[in-house]
């Protein structure tokens, strides 16, 4: 399918026209005749005829056909349980490729007529599929949980459908869901979430990062007690990919001197400059960095400091760079470097 | 920028929602009256001022950016302007603290803007990666040292601030409506009828923020105001072609609205002053990213150079993601315009200037196994953005390398292997806006003598792999990885003659210069080989014998052959002379200025001779004084370098 749109949006650029160019006033009138014909269609049998018949006449007109797809596939995805001969059919769509092709909606279509496909036939097929799959999923997962059948659930290999009934589950499903051991890291997280298991979320932090990984660390300040959320953000072993993200966080623990030290302490670090806008965030920390400041432990931490407070909206914080900017034992690129964040 | 989507869903939507406009939100796969389901996870604003596999929120976003600027001599920042929301808008200033290249001529300066469209997320992530890979390698003693200090580079990795902070504000939430739900604009035949039913406010957010409050609501509801249509689209309020043609709306609800005036926007006027940062008339590149599409949008101006240079350079940048036609090249023709910045920048700078849409392709999100949403293409996956950071950075270096300006054989040396004795000096120097040739020794060369060619160039030639140091070509672009180099001239019997050097490479240079053997100014700006010449060659006793080099940078730019003349950008190389001397046709050639033995008949032999004899006379006679002098205390010490 992609081929086929990529040659056509060459050939468009290269100035012809592709066999399959409708304008736009056509189709909206065959999108409307497809939807009005879907929606009178009794049952999934109908339907499925009809996708047959659309297929084929797809190949001699292909406008009403695909709309005729696209609106029918629609339409099946209200089907509850579908009959298998109609699951084949529409899993037949998912490579179909595209016979009419039309303008974008691009407002820079006039820069040369970009052209598309006209109809996600595949696109609308694959989500067809997805809605029929996720459903049996999730009454397979709730018919394995209800019979405690761990095997039955560890062959339910899709982790969409495991998180939403993570989400939804009892106490006991989820230690139940937690002794399949998935490793998908999604499930995990999610897991570890709704049962406050911090082992589960050491590990799954511990691991390469990944965009779960990453939903799960921001949900610590508020899915654990602060102190346990704090030992797992500050984790020295935490992977790399999720340091800065983790120092973040701890500015949405409950202030305490602990988490204050705790940031203090990295001002120096590769992540220190995450530690700085942490701190930033609560003026009770302006003291500290008032004092970080004075004593310069390290050139880094000082320059974290000053960045710390250079993103404090506050008063005092802006007070403490003017007298840092004028103070001529400073070194002079800091100072100005502060001058210029004051101006 | 392109507000595109496909067709046949926004239809398909059109028969299944049932109000006017309705607040919707995206899911991955869940199903329902107000819910989208995309077909891959929701990206959410990430929390993170390092890169992750995802879009980073806005203040860590603009805190790397200040980390950055703090810990780096070469990265500033600059307030170019507020929001209407009075946000201040940043440009990020990469460069080192003078406005002179390495040689001492003026820089050159580019500008690379992202967000100006609010629901572009790929966008930011993309042109802060810029940044952040220059500021990782800013110490290379290569390529990004030599970007550095050559190129003034402006970088906005977030023009439309308040817009972006709205689409983070509501990540997986959106107000989509049909025109005829919200307020009736004033003039709704303005409206083209193919940006009804369109996603507006929230995630979907594209214009700005101009009489827009933050709070996300429909027409109906209560304790808010139905304003989620309004703003500016700041892609059609800019001054070249501000209100013309049929992709643009007087209407203050259209998706793109083009303002009350031309560059009426505090971001357009921002964008403006960044690019005064250069200063503007230094400007020699502009790229203004969004998604989505895939494709280097352009401009015709109209002169022919400029427009084709346009597109070879589209091309490089394209190949540096993956292939020349991976991101095709598609300009507006000359005489039209919508209001865009691309536009602007190529009038009135006559520059290259580019819309840069990145991925998905036309498909949107289909490309990553979607569920044909109309929009979903703006919702790039958040496992894709780390690469399509790669692929565009490439791009980005490649069109920055290229127009740093063309490359110049500016120094040569000639030394005998056994003794490193120098026989021959050529150097190129700045004589106040030009340069002049200084070369020195007789240059006459022996029967059966291994001799070692030392070639620098004005510039980093060759891309070093990172893991193996191994010379490579860089990402995409395929050319000769040595230099040819001939010997010309006239025999000692008057005959012209001229043949490839025979050679023994050495390779390109990375070591540090003043070390043994070491490049000029950066890693691999330097070449050298080792060569013989036989009994009985022309090249022995020759009345006149000059060295003809043939290289390419590594986007396969030729030399210029005249390096008196400094290469510059005018609508167009300007002084980027060919083989013929000729310095309008942006094609340079093979360089023959560096004459070994003079017979005083400029470019007797093997083409122009560009500026051969530019400054040699005199040169010469000066420095062979004291180049004997040198000479006598090299045989002295033993083995002396003058490198």
């Amino acid at each position: 399918m992609r081929l086929c749109a990529a040659a056509c949006i060459a050939f468009i650029w290269s100035g012809g026209a592709c066999a399959g160019y409708v304008p736009r006033s056509a189709l909206d009138e065959a999108v409307r005749i497809a939807a009005v014909t879907a929606k009178s269609a009794p049952d999934e049998s109908t339907l499925a005829a009809r996708l047959d018949a659309a297929r084929l006449s797809a190949v001699s007109d292909p406008l009403p056909a695909e709309a005729e797809l696209q609106q029918t596939l629609l339409r099946l995805r209200e089907a509850i349980a579908p009959q298998a001969a109609t699951r084949m059919q529409v899993e037949a769509l998912t490579d179909y490729s595209p016979q009419t092709y039309t303008d974008a909606l691009d407002d820079e279509r006039a820069r040369g007529g970009l052209t598309v496909p006209a109809f996600e036939i595949a696109a609308t097929a694959r989500g067809t599929l997805r809605r029929w799959d996720k459903a049996a999923h999730r009454a397979a997962l709730v018919s394995a949980l209800r019979r405690g059948d761990l095997e039955a659930l560890r062959a339910i290999d899709d982790a969409a459908a495991w998180r939403e009934q993570i989400a939804v589950a009892s106490d006991a499903e989820l230690l139940l869901l937690r002794s399949a051991d998935s490793a998908d890291p999604g499930v995990r997280s999610a897991l570890a979430l709704r049962l406050g298991d911090t082992s589960l979320a050491r590990d799954v932090l511990r691991a390469p990062a990944t965009p779960a990984g990453l939903t799960l660390l921001a949900a610590l300040p508020e899915a654990f007690e602060s102190t346990v959320a704090l030992t797992l953000l500050n984790d020295p072993d935490l992977d790399s990919g999720y340091r800065s993200a983790a120092r973040l966080a701890m500015s949405r623990l409950v202030w305490s001197a602990e988490t204050q030290q705790a940031l203090l302490a990295g001002l120096g670090d590769a992540d220190g400059a995450s530690s700085a806008q942490a701190l930033a965030r609560d003026p009770r920390n302006l003291p500290a960095l008032r004092r970080i400041i004075a004593d310069a432990p390290d050139d880094l931490s000082l320059r974290r400091a000053l960045l710390a407070l250079h993103w404090m909206e506050d008063a005092g914080a802006s007070a403490t760079l003017a007298a840092f900017s004028h103070d001529p034992a400073q070194p002079a690129s800091l100072r100005a470097e502060v001058s210029q964040w004051l101006r | 920028m392109a507000a595109l989507s496909r067709v046949t869903a926004a239809l398909l939507f059109s028969v299944t929602a049932t109000a006017a406009a309705q607040v919707l939100t995206l899911t991955e796969d869940s199903y329902g009256d107000t819910l989208v389901p995309l077909g891959y996870p929701v990206p959410l604003p990430v929390d993170s001022q390092t890169p992750v596999d995802g879009f980073r929120r806005y203040a860590a976003l603009q805190a790397r950016l200040d980390e950055l600027a703090l810990s780096s001599d070469s990265i500033r920042e600059q307030t170019i302007g507020q929001t209407l929301a009075q946000r201040p808008i940043t440009a990020v200033q990469l460069s080192d603290a003078d406005a002179l290249t390495a040689e001492g001529f003026a820089e050159p300066a580019a500008l690379i803007n992202g967000g100006i469209h609010a629901r572009e997320w790929g966008s930011p992530e993309v042109v802060a990666a810029l940044v952040e890979h220059y500021a990782e390698r800013q110490n290379d003693g290569g390529l990004y040292r030599y970007l550095l200090d050559n190129l003034n580079l402006i970088v906005i990795p977030v023009l439309n601030v308040d817009g972006f902070l709205q689409t983070q504000r509501y990540p997986d939430t959106f107000l989509q409506t049909e025109y005829s739900g919200d307020p009736t604009p004033a003039d709704l035949s303005a409206e083209p009828a193919e940006y009804r039913n369109y996603p507006r406010d929230g995630r979907f957010r594209r214009k700005n923020m101009r009489n827009v409050d933050e709070t996300l609501c429909a027409a109906g509801s209560t304790g808010c105001v139905a304003d989620g249509m309004l703003g500016v689209d700041l892609n059609r309020n800019n001054t070249h072609a501000f209100a013309s043609g049929n992709q643009n709306s007087n209407a203050s609800g259209s998706l793109v609205y083009h303002g009350v005036s031309a560059a009426s926007e505090p971001e357009i006027q921002a964008l403006y002053a960044a690019g005064n940062l250069g200063p503007a008339a230094r400007l020699r590149l502009y790229v203004d990213t969004h998604t989505f599409s895939r494709v280097y949008y352009g401009v015709n101006t109209g002169r022919t150079r400029r427009d084709a240079l346009a597109r070879a350079l589209a091309q490089r940048m394209s190949a540096a993601t993956g292939g020349v036609d991976r991101y095709p090249y598609n300009p507006t023709p000359a005489g039209q315009g919508i209001g865009s910045t691309d536009e602007r920048f190529a009038y009135d700078y006559q520059i290259p200037a580019y819309t840069l849409e990145l991925e998905p392709s036309a498909n949107g999100g289909s490309d990553y196994g979607s569920f044909g949403y109309h929009h979903d293409g703006f919702v790039l996956p958040a496992s894709e953005i780390a690469r399509v950071r790669e692929e565009i950075t490439a791009a980005n270096t490649v069109g920055l390398y290229r127009m740093a300006g063309p490359p110049s054989l500016i120094a040569a040396q000639v030394r005998r292997v056994d003794s490193d004795l120098l026989v021959y000096d050529a150097r190129w120097m700045r004589d106040g806006s030009t340069r002049a040739l200084t070369q020195f020794g007789d240059g006459n060369l022996e029967p059966g003598v291994a001799y070692r060619l030392w070639l620098a160039f004005n510039k980093p030639m060759r891309w070093r792999d990172p893991q193996t140091q191994a010379i490579t070509q860089f990402i995409g672009q395929s050319i000769d990885l040595a230099p040819q180099i001939a010997l010309t001239g006239r025999d000692a019997g008057g005959a012209a003659f001229s043949f490839a050097l025979a050679t023994t490479a050495e390779g390109w240079r990375a070591t540090p210069p003043g070390t043994s053997a070491g490049c000029l100014r950066y890693a691999d700006d330097a070449y050298q080989v080792v060569f013989t010449l036989p009994t009985g060659s022309p090249a022995i006793e020759a009345r006149r014998l000059q060295l003809a080099v043939t290289a390419t940078d590594f986007t396969g730019q030729a030399l210029d052959t005249n390096p008196a003349t400094v290469a510059d950008w005018a609508g167009g190389w300007a002084n980027y002379e060919d083989d013929a001397g000729r310095a309008d046709t942006d094609v340079g050639g093979s360089d023959r200025t560096l004459v070994l033995v003079d017979d005083g008949s400029s470019a007797a032999a093997g083409g122009s001779g560009g500026g051969g004899s530019v400054g040699l006379g005199s040169s010469l006679t000066l420095l062979l004084a004291a180049w004997l002098r040198r000479q006598r205390a090299q045989k002295s010490r033993g083995k002396p370098r003058l490198q």
